[in-house]
């Protein structure tokens, strides 16, 4: 299923310059540095502190993907509880998820599951996720292990990477990583597409379904 | 004439290169008749049909079901043209073939003599000519044009019938050639065989009628035995053999369907007016019988069917109009037809701007209504108190507050039965049944993540009525529109009266995997929910304030006039404490509480986008979180109206507890480095926030504005858009109610096809997808149609009694019958010979028994209907001398009220005696 995945021609907005357009979405608990690690990625930038975002923001990058143009709109939430129903109103149509706990702060990783469910339950059936660990730079006041994090990855079928928006340690590869498994995920289910149903799939970014089985095991 | 080197005297084949190749001119070759017999000759070598020594004989016929061919264009004279077709039996591994004959006294007959000898061919079903002529591989001349080369007359039959003679004569080809005579559809062939001991002369004949002396089998004898002239005396003859089998033809006559206006919205419409059988059809066979064992004459007939050895049947269908099909077109013609631009209350001539027409939300829901505004519409220009204003409708009101009824029925359960049926289907199917059972249920499984409404929703009901509404043509072409006018209006009638939407009473947001249609009546729902809610407030609060009423009016207007400043230090709103140790940081004997808060609007996924196409509009991330303030600030209102005294850090300590932090050395709780930034819209929007309980706040989520917008959206949709917003609701409840009952015909269909098709039609909306969803969807629909017409047809209800044993053999026999009438169906050509499928065991067995009780002992009948009779007479006779060698006659007639049908082979020994 390649909802989501436009062509550039198709869009109709007023920015044509790329080939795909994904859609990401960053979610995690309160301050575990969802704001910091996009703008590591975006601007190349770290704040100590950013103000907490209200709602749901985005920004925007443009990747190269072999000879593709790949944008990428990326929404950044907010964590609090309070806007959990706005922000899960945005999960149908995200192509991927960055789901960030902070190896800091224990309460932020012991939510991992619960964030999990949440996408099974709100996003559409292929949506990608990563599973972040951010501020590994404070090792210092680590308290999930690496190991840890990992296990809880492989359990949950995600990928993993521990990170550092402070330090710029993995921030790309993350980014790089979800991009990859997300066009792998389309030309995947294109080929599926062309044995069961020969006229391919309109491309609607609007298109949604019920969460899957197989998405992650949570 | 025995040039054997063919490629030079080919005139019209095709030969690669062929321009390059010398032409040499053959002198000898003269005549039309002598060009044509070199032609064939060389074809025939070029096909490696000379010499069939080497030639496997063919397999039995038995194992054979397909014919392969291959064919040439050969010219005649001047302007005419043949096709000379080579057919072989399309075999795919070398079967047994036929052992050579044992007996000396045949010894001398090659494979194809010997077929004719033998009851294998007869009335094979297959292959025209094999039943006709026993010629399992043969060689047909046709015309190549089917009117321009048509042969018309016996000189040319003549001609040709001789040219071919000596072509085979000289290939030494001993295959059977065949000239079609006359056009195409008469299968009238003559021919010849000729091998190196005997020549066989295949003689046709097609008739309308035949006389009447030959219309039974002992005429049919008779002629045979002239026929034959055989030399011997006949009591030192073997006796001739006779195969004869009947049809006998049950008419099954389209009852019309009962007008049923009661429409079952617990599903699709499924089904025809009509019957979609034309006939059920018995086949008697007597095979290979002596003669004088089978009697049939003018006044005396053995072929009783009761009598005979085997059984077969076979059913006729007809085009019929089915229910499903046809109400899917017209949803999907909608949009381009001449409705496309008109409201539903438009199309039924209803005035919405008539102040009456509000007020009819209420009839038959609230008689009282109804009463006053009769009273109200009596006037001096209208003293009879007509009603002008009605217009009429094409459902009379009873019937169609009934559907809606239905349709908004509470507790109803989902799928009513299943679990009886599973039972049943558990009894009737107890072996390898479980694997169907598993692939329906997978299919219903991947099924669910279609993009439409819950099976057993209210959507989902309005969907099967509104398709019930299409098809009944009979109450006119606009009661759909008088269908979604009434259920918008019943909607409104929830809303205006607070009532929930049944079955949507736990809906707390849009279901946004669901279809648009769907999400907006849950939507609707959310409204009525958040304005109870609302009420309920004001009435709690009452007490407090006592200058502010409840209004029951509605307030479609900005209620931010609501929103005043009181100043109150009694704290106000409060919900519950946050916890029993946290304290207000000013007044540490205060403890925190959690105010009533205002919910955020739910949203529909047309919302959604709305407002994420408007943020991504905004450059500045300062002014997207701007634009999103509005419930941070009414938290901070309400949670200042219920903690007097509090502080921004008090605030959080609720509302995001990371970023306050505890400082031990210097024992007090700091704010995080993130809310210390100056000018920060969290401490800014504190800064601006008044103590304001949430009722007295304005509303996040005006219910009223988004309620009528909602119901004047559906109100207004143009017959062309309401197609479009219930088309995913019907397709899914289509494909939901062909899967519950797909079950028995698995074997003929490709199901996943209508689950898949239809997820991707109601995922892109778009019209083509939807009709190709349509076309496997009436695939489905034809044949399961056919299956319980059939089933029906055979008495079920008997069969649902019998053992286990019995319904599973009919059930086989009925999908066999389907699957027969597809096969004939696909073959182009006139079937000669009666098909069937076999009934093991006769009227013995349960499956014979039902056709019995169908077609024999019909009470309309007091004689069964006969409508064809075929037999085949073989007798193996010397020929034409008394000294000469045995060889096989044989002849088949086929006698029915349209055709007389005489096929004959006629052998004699080649070698004088």
């Amino acid at each position: 299923m390649a909802a989501g995945a436009q062509g550039g021609g198709a869009t109709g907005t007023a920015d044509q310059n790329f080939d795909y357009m994904f859609k990401l979405l960053i979610i995690g608990n309160s301050s575990v540095g969802k704001t910091s690690f996009l703008f590591r990625y975006c601007d190349d930038s770290f704040t100590s502190a950013f103000v907490s975002t209200v709602g749901i923001d985005f920004k925007v990058k443009t990747v190269f993907r072999g000879d593709k143009r790949v944008k990428l709109q990326i929404w950044d939430t907010a964590g609090q509880e309070r806007y959990r129903t706005i922000t899960t109103a945005y999960y149908r149509g995200a192509m991927g998820f960055i789901l960030m706990y902070d190896i800091t702060n224990e309460e932020s990783f012991n939510s991992v599951q619960d964030w999990c469910t949440q996408i099974k339950t709100y996003s559409w059936e292929n949506a990608q996720v990563v599973l972040v660990g951010n501020k590994c730079d404070m090792d210092n006041e680590r308290v999930v292990s690496m190991e840890r994090g990992r296990q809880l990855a492989d359990q949950l079928g995600l990928q993993f990477f521990e990170t550092s928006a402070k330090e710029n340690i993995n921030v790309k590869a993350v980014f790089e990583k979800l991009v990859e498994i997300i066009c792998d995920k389309m030309a995947e289910s294109l080929d599926k597409d062309q044995q069961q149903q020969p006229k391919g799939q309109k491309l609607d970014a609007t298109t949604t379904q019920k969460p899957p089985q197989q998405s992650c095991n949570c | 004439m025995t040039n054997t080197e063919p490629p030079e005297f080919r005139p019209g084949a095709e030969f690669p290169g062929s321009e390059e190749i010398f032409e040499i001119s053959d002198f000898t070759v003269v005549t039309e008749l002598e060009q044509f017999v070199v032609s064939v000759e060389a074809i025939i070598h070029e096909w490696g049909l000379s010499g069939t020594e080497t030639r496997p004989g063919p397999p039995k016929l038995t194992n054979i079901t397909k014919w392969d061919s291959k064919s040439e264009k050969i010219q005649f004279g001047e302007g005419n043209h043949l096709r000379i077709t080579h057919f072989w039996p399309d075999i795919e591994e070398a079967l047994e073939a036929l052992p050579t004959p044992s007996t000396s006294s045949i010894a001398h007959l090659g494979y194809h003599s010997l077929g004719l000898a033998s009851p294998d061919s007869d009335f094979y079903p297959r292959n025209n000519i094999v039943a006709m002529y026993a010629a399992t591989e043969h060689i047909v001349f046709s015309p190549w044009h089917p009117e321009d080369d048509k042969i018309v007359n016996e000189d040319q039959k003549n001609t040709i019938i001789s040219a071919i003679r000596i072509a085979a004569l000289s290939c030494d080809c001993e295959l059977p050639m065949f000239l079609q005579y006359s056009g195409l559809e008469r299968q009238l062939y003559h021919g010849v065989l000729i091998t190196r001991s005997t020549v066989t002369m295949y003689e046709g004949a097609h008739l309308q009628a035949g006389q009447s002396r030959h219309s039974h089998l002992s005429g049919l004898l008779q002629m045979f035995k002239e026929k034959v002239k055989c030399p011997i005396p006949l009591i030192d003859a073997s006796d001739i053999r006779v195969s004869a089998q009947i049809e006998i033809t049950h008419k099954i006559t389209s009852a019309e369907m009962n007008d049923d206006q009661l429409i079952d919205v617990c599903r699709v419409p499924f089904g025809s007016e009509l019957n979609p059988i034309k006939s059920l059809v018995l086949i008697a066979l007597w095979p290979n019988l002596k003669e004088e064992i089978l009697n049939e004459d003018e006044t005396l007939s053995d072929l009783d069917p009761m009598s005979a050895f085997a059984w077969s049947a076979r059913v006729n269908f007809t085009h019929v109009d089915r229910f499903l099909d046809d109400a899917l077109h017209k949803l999907l013609d909608l949009p381009i037809s001449k409705f496309h631009f008109e409201t539903a209350a438009l199309l039924l001539g209803i005035d919405t701007n008539s102040p009456t027409s509000g007020a009819r939300a209420f009839d038959g829901l609230t008689g009282s209504s109804r009463s006053l505004r009769i009273g109200a519409s009596q006037s001096l220009t209208n003293p009879a108190g007509l009603n002008l204003e009605d217009p009429l409708l094409p459902l009379p009101n009873e019937i169609m507050n009934y559907w809606i009824g239905e349709i908004f029925m509470k507790n109803r359960s989902e799928t009513p039965n299943d679990e009886m049926q599973s039972l049943e289907l558990k009894e009737k199917h107890f072996d390898k049944k479980k694997t169907e059972k598993e692939i329906v249920e997978e299919l219903k499984k991947k099924f669910k993540m279609v993009k439409s409404a819950p099976e057993g929703s209210v959507t989902a009901r309005l969907g099967n009525a509104f398709t019930h509404s299409l098809v009944k043509a009979n109450y006119g072409p606009t009661t759909f529109a008088q269908v979604w006018y009434e259920f918008v209006r019943k909607l409104r009638y929830f809303y205006e009266n607070n009532k929930d939407i049944p079955g949507m009473t736990s809906v707390e947001y849009p279901d946004l995997s669901m279809c648009l249609l769907h999400q907006k009546i849950e939507m609707l729902q959310c409204c009525i929910t958040a304005r109870k809610k609302r009420h309920a407030l004001y009435e709690s609060c009452n007490n407090f304030t006592n200058d502010e009423f409840f209004d029951a009016e509605e307030d479609l207007s900005d209620d931010s006039q609501r929103e005043e400043q009181i100043q109150c230090t009694e704290p106000f709103g409060r919900l519950r404490l946050l916890d029993e140790e946290m304290m207000l940081k000013d007044h540490p004997e205060i403890p925190i509480y959690v105010p009533i808060t205002q919910d955020r609007e739910p949203m529909t996924e047309d919302m959604i986008e709305e407002h994420a196409h408007y943020l991504s509009s905004l450059e500045d991330g300062q002014e997207r979180t701007e634009a999103q303030t509005d419930m941070l600030k009414s938290d901070m209102q309400a949670f200042k109206a219920a903690n007097p005294g509090c502080s921004f850090e008090d605030f959080l300590r609720w509302h995001s507890p990371k970023d306050i932090i505890w400082n031990e050395e210097e024992r007090k709780w700091e704010l995080s480095e993130r809310m210390l930034i100056p000018e920060n819209s969290w401490l800014n929007c504190w800064e601006h926030s008044m103590p304001v309980p949430v009722v007295h706040q304005k509303r996040l989520f005006n219910e009223s504005k988004r309620a009528e917008e909602i119901l004047s959206w559906l109100e207004s949709s143009k017959c062309g858009q309401i197609s479009e917003l219930i088309r995913p609701v019907v397709f899914a409840q289509a494909v939901r109610y062909l899967l519950n009952e797909v079950e028995p015909v698995l074997s003929l269909i490709e199901p996943e096809k209508i689950v898949f098709s239809t997820i991707r039609a109601c995922r892109s909306g778009s019209r083509d997808d939807f009709l190709e969803a349509a076309r496997e969807i009436r695939r489905i629909e034809t044949i399961l149609l056919h299956y319980q017409a059939i089933f029906s047809a055979l008495d079920l209800p008997m069969a649902k009694n019998g053992p286990a044993r019995d319904v599973v053999a009919l059930k086989e026999f009925v999908l066999k019958l389907i699957e027969e009438e597809k096969l004939i169906k696909d073959i182009p050509e006139d079937c000669v010979i009666s098909h069937g499928v076999p009934i093991i065991g006769g009227p013995n067995e349960f499956v014979g028994d039902s056709m019995q009780k169908l077609i024999l002992n019909s009470k309309q009948k007091s004689k069964p209907n006969v409508t064809k009779r075929q037999y085949v007479l073989r007798w193996l006779v010397p020929r034409p001398s008394a000294q000469s060698r045995l060889c096989p006659q044989r002849l088949f007639a086929s006698l029915s009220k349209k055709e007389f049908r005489l096929c004959g082979a006629y052998t004699d020994d080649a070698i004088f005696r």
